[in-house]
């Protein structure tokens, strides 16, 4: 369980503040919000790469800053809204560099690794597309892959910021059901940021949201209605 | 057997077979068994014999080396930088080698005064250069911005080498320019241990951040999120750069586009950024490079003398454009 108490975000400024939030396996949350209001930082802060300015934050009950690198590799997966790729690379070596932190210095992959990788590519539909080149597919199938990828990383908590964000709209719902399947099938807690409002309100999930005026941050009802939404969030 | 094993294996197989055809390239003809004496029966009055052991023989060495240095240290800079053109020479690590070098020799000022001075001094020049342009690379927000500050590095460094030679002595300007010039032929039987050395070191320290380049591909921040400790492993990978640099630039003098050109094309050839395979191909890569391209200079040297420098200028700067108008659209 992600726990966070009394916490303010932000880098020098505070961005935001959440009184009490617990985020438990077996979820999908989406955080909605506005351009800037602080959705990616907040992510950051999960990630350990920025500092909350004060509060608790704690995984698994340990404070976040206070988890070695390499523990929270093993923690904690990140997809970004436009994951990074190159060139001479196949969709299953992408997928594979998820195993990164359980492999040897030479980068052997065992049995194991190769299973979770089959799995993962499984499990995101994306089989058709294994062999071919990570450059050479869509937009929507490296999303996919880049989800994947989080998957064969293999962590009960898995972070994504925008990801639908540069996607067509029968793209957006896929990826949102397969969130929804993943929390719940393998049991993971996921966190997705978004300004989507009508494709949030549309899947099962719990909702965030980041208030404008109070710069809150802090779960709703997932039954609220859309113009109720839109006037918190905007 | 896979596409990218079998061509490691070609070109693993074609260096000794180049190699021996190289020993027995040049103006005098060496049999077969006046080879094989000179190495397990050496007679220091046999002409025949001392050419192999003292000229053939370390400069066929020089050039595996050599060339399998630079390329891996080309390797490491592209991945550090995910610039497919970086390269100590493009970044100026080679400057700073070369700077050194020219205060050592016109100057007389020496950080070290061993037998090996020029060599720490160039390694230790490479390796000052090698963290500014990392230091650099903080602000540079493009591939191109990159480069030019390599450039840039570069032409600063070449500016000061000048005011240095005009105020030295004839003989140690004449030194240093034959120096500058590159070349394979300067470099003793017995100095050959320490550059095989450093280029085996450099390759087994390579081979043991083959998990973290792997991921470093995809940039510092996915790394930093596997795991690794990015701000570390730069500085390792600068380290292990001036090193393999830092030696061949004081034995040989600058060697240009080695380091640019032939990761390249071994990954090209290979189709993969996994770096076991990349880390072997471009030291085998970068071996038979060398390997041809002085074959060619032995080859045409009764028309003509090239210096190494040129041969590799002339096939790896039309590589760059290449790579130029392919990639950076």
């Amino acid at each position: 369980m992600i726990r966070i108490e009394h916490s303010t975000i932000g880098y020098s400024t505070p961005l935001l503040r959440i009184g009490q939030l617990n985020l438990e396996k077996g979820n999908l949350y989406v955080l909605l919000g506005k351009n800037g209001a602080g959705k990616s930082t907040f992510l950051k802060t999960l990630r350990g790469t920025v500092r909350a300015i004060d509060g608790t934050l704690s995984i698994d009950g340990k404070n976040i800053n206070s988890i070695a690198l390499q523990d929270r590799a093993k923690l904690v997966s990140f997809v970004s809204s436009r994951p990074s790729y190159t060139e001479y690379m196949t969709v299953e070596e992408f997928v594979g560099l998820g195993r990164t932190p359980y492999l040897n210095l030479f980068a052997q992959q065992k049995e194991s690794d190769q299973k979770a990788i089959d799995e993962s590519i499984a499990a995101c539909g994306i089989e058709k597309i294994r062999s071919k080149a990570i450059d050479s597919v869509s937009d929507g199938e490296r999303q996919l892959a880049a989800v994947a990828k989080a998957l064969a990383h293999d962590t009960p908590y898995i972070l994504l910021d925008e990801p639908t964000a540069y996607l067509d709209y029968s793209n957006k719902r896929k990826l949102m059901e397969l969130l929804i399947t993943l929390a719940q099938e393998k049991n993971k807690c996921i966190l997705a940021t978004s300004h989507d409002v009508e494709l949030v309100l549309k899947s099962n999930c719990s909702l965030l949201v980041i208030e404008e005026k109070e710069q809150l941050l802090h779960q709703v009802s997932n039954t609220i209605g859309l113009d109720e939404l839109i006037e918190k969030v905007f | 057997m896979t596409r990218s094993s079998s061509i490691l294996w070609i070109l693993a197989v074609l260096i000794p077979i180049i190699g021996i055809i190289h020993l027995f390239s040049g103006v005098s003809d060496i049999d077969w068994n006046t080879f094989v004496k000179s190495l397990v029966n050496f007679d220091q009055t046999e002409t025949a014999e001392v050419i192999i052991r003292e000229i053939r023989l370390p400069r066929v060495i020089t050039a595996i080396v050599a060339g399998a240095s630079l390329s891996l240290a080309g390797l490491l800079m592209q991945t550090l930088f995910q610039n497919p053109l970086a390269g100590p020479y493009v970044l100026g690590i080679n400057s700073g080698a070369s700077l050194f070098v020219a205060i050592t020799t016109l100057t007389g000022v020496t950080f070290f005064t061993t037998q090996y001075g020029l060599a720490i001094n160039a390694l230790l020049g490479a390796f000052v250069f090698g963290v500014l342009i990392l230091f650099f690379s903080r602000f540079a927000r493009n591939h191109i911005t990159l480069l030019l500050t390599g450039v840039m590095i570069g032409s600063f460094t070449s500016a000061f080498i000048a005011i240095l030679q005009q105020m030295s002595h004839m003989q140690d300007l004449k030194r240093f320019t034959l120096w500058g010039l590159g070349s394979l032929q300067k470099v003793q039987l017995n100095e050959t241990p320490l550059l095989i050395a450093t280029v085996l070191l450099g390759t087994i320290l390579s081979l043991l951040m083959t998990r973290s380049l792997n991921i470093l591909v995809l940039g510092a921040e996915e790394a930093e999120q596997h795991g690794i400790r990015v701000r570390r492993l730069k500085y390792q990978m600068i380290g292990i750069t001036a090193l393999l640099t830092g030696i061949v630039t004081a034995f040989c003098g600058p060697i240009a586009f080695v380091g640019l050109a032939v990761p390249n094309i071994v990954r090209i050839l290979l189709k993969t950024q996994e770096h076991k395979k990349l880390i072997i191909g471009s030291i085998l890569g970068g071996a038979l490079f060398l390997l041809v391209s002085d074959l060619f200079i032995i080859k045409i040297e009764k028309l003509v003398l090239i210096p190494i420098n040129a041969i590799t200028s002339i096939v790896g700067a039309p590589i760059v454009v290449f790579i130029l108008f392919r990639k950076l659209k």
